[in-house]
């Protein structure tokens, strides 16, 4: 249970948009036995003690930890559910770093938090800048196209 | 070895390359998170990004299955050509010309105590023939000052904002600005974000982050409450007695007064 308020909510919104329920808390689950187990916490907890940056040091280990769990599940963990599931437990792990005084987090902490996590994970499993780009700009041409762009607007 | 750096490790040469669909789906979930944590902390860029990358997830997700869009593969393979794929000029495309480099170019921009010879003006020494008969007809570029080369108009256009020195695109790229390129799509002529398009996201994550489905379920809870209030009112009009008046008597009647049976109750819901 998370104590900042805060973090809380970021948290509800969070699962609130969660499609594979099943697999996003099999994730944060498996997530939360990684994080706090005893050898993978102290290495956790002396990198953000050394930190100059905590916040974007907490996003790395996260990366870390899911990094960990990709290579437990021999790299069948679905992706779509690991970024929500990553995103849950940085949120976890923002909330105990707090709770242990090593980092305030308010609104621009969370910002940064969430922010570095997003653009130094996708890059990792191929997700570059560069291939967004193009496969969304693919798809801005084909919204561009009215009988496509109707049949998109009947197809919801 | 520190957990950050295990990601780095593990993830190596993870692609998405099970199909687009993951890549949208994962785009959407950028978009859940991004929207989700833009609306507790009251981020409007992030509320922004976050509703456009929702817009691109599942508008992605229903082209990609109608087949509209080539397979990732297809896509990383050209997925530095943003310039082509959104349909303009890439910046610097209009700065680069062919580029023939004369020895004297070359040598200029070379350190003025440097005098070894470069290939160029090797090769000119070579044919026994002077730089500018090599480079006759042949516009001269200027010369580079960023110390990136100039590229050929055929290039990748990456190379070309290299080229030009607005180097962003390595130095300054990250998803978000990928998706703030996908929003800058969808505007208009006029700059501003064509309606229809943006409807299109917004039913897509209505009702994830935004509080719209919420304000929809409360306006039919209070519409609904109206209504049985009024239902309530018009059911609990007291009966009242009409006095008979024995001598023109229309009622069903002999007593003094008729007390007519309630027709016409609003059912309940």
């Amino acid at each position: 249970m998370l104590k900042n308020p805060l973090l809380k909510e970021a948290q509800a919104k969070i699962e609130a948009g969660v499609q594979d329920r099943d697999a996003f808390s099999r994730i944060v689950q498996a997530g939360q036995k990684v994080m706090y187990d005893q050898a993978t916490f102290a290495e956790l907890a002396k990198g953000l003690k050394d930190a100059k940056d905590p916040v974007t040091e907490i996003a790395e280990g996260m990366i870390g930890i899911l990094g960990i769990l990709y290579k437990q599940s021999r790299k069948t963990m679905p992706i779509p559910p690991m970024v929500l599931a990553g995103m849950a437990l940085l949120l976890d792990a923002l909330d105990f770093a707090e709770r242990a005084g090593l980092v305030k987090i308010g609104k621009a902490e969370l910002n940064k938090a969430t922010t570095h996590y997003l653009n130094s994970l996708l890059p990792k499993f191929g997700l570059t800048p560069e291939k967004m780009d193009g496969m969304l700009g693919q798809l801005g041409g084909t919204m561009k196209d009215p009988a496509k762009l109707a049949q998109i607007q009947g197809g919801q | 070895m520190p957990v950050a750096a295990v990601a780095g490790a593990v993830f190596a040469g993870a692609e998405l390359v099970a199909g687009g669909l993951t890549v949208f789906q994962t785009i959407a979930a950028v978009g859940a998170i991004t929207a989700g944590v833009g609306a507790v902390t009251g981020d409007q860029d992030l509320m922004k990004i976050g509703g456009i990358a929702g817009l691109a997830g599942g508008v992605g997700m229903f082209a990609q299955n109608q087949g509209w869009l080539n397979s990732t593969q297809a896509v990383a393979e050209s997925g530095s050509n943003t310039a082509s794929f959104l349909g303009e000029a890439a910046p610097g495309v209009e700065q680069v010309s062919p580029t023939v480099d004369t020895g004297a170019a070359i040598q200029s921009a070379s350190d003025a105590g440097n005098t070894a010879m470069t290939g160029d003006s090797l090769l000119a020494a070579d044919l026994g023939e002077t730089a500018g008969n090599i480079t006759q007809g042949i516009t001269q570029p200027a010369i580079p000052t960023n110390g990136l080369i100039n590229t050929s108009p055929n290039a990748n256009p990456m190379d070309m904002r290299l080229a030009a020195g607005t180097a962003g695109a390595t130095k300054d790229t990250s998803i978000f600005q990928s998706i703030q390129k996908f929003a800058d799509m969808l505007k208009d002529k006029d700059g501003k974000y064509d309606k229809n398009l943006l409807s299109i996201g917004a039913n897509f994550v209505g009702g994830f982050f935004d509080d719209k489905k919420k304000a929809e379920t409360d306006y039919y809870k209070s519409r609904t409450a109206s209504e049985d209030a009024q239902r309530s009112n018009a059911n609990a009009v007291p009966s009242f007695g009409l006095k008979v008046n024995t001598s023109k008597n229309i009622f069903p009647t002999s007593a003094g007064t008729y007390n007519p049976t309630r027709v016409g109750l609003i059912n309940a819901r």
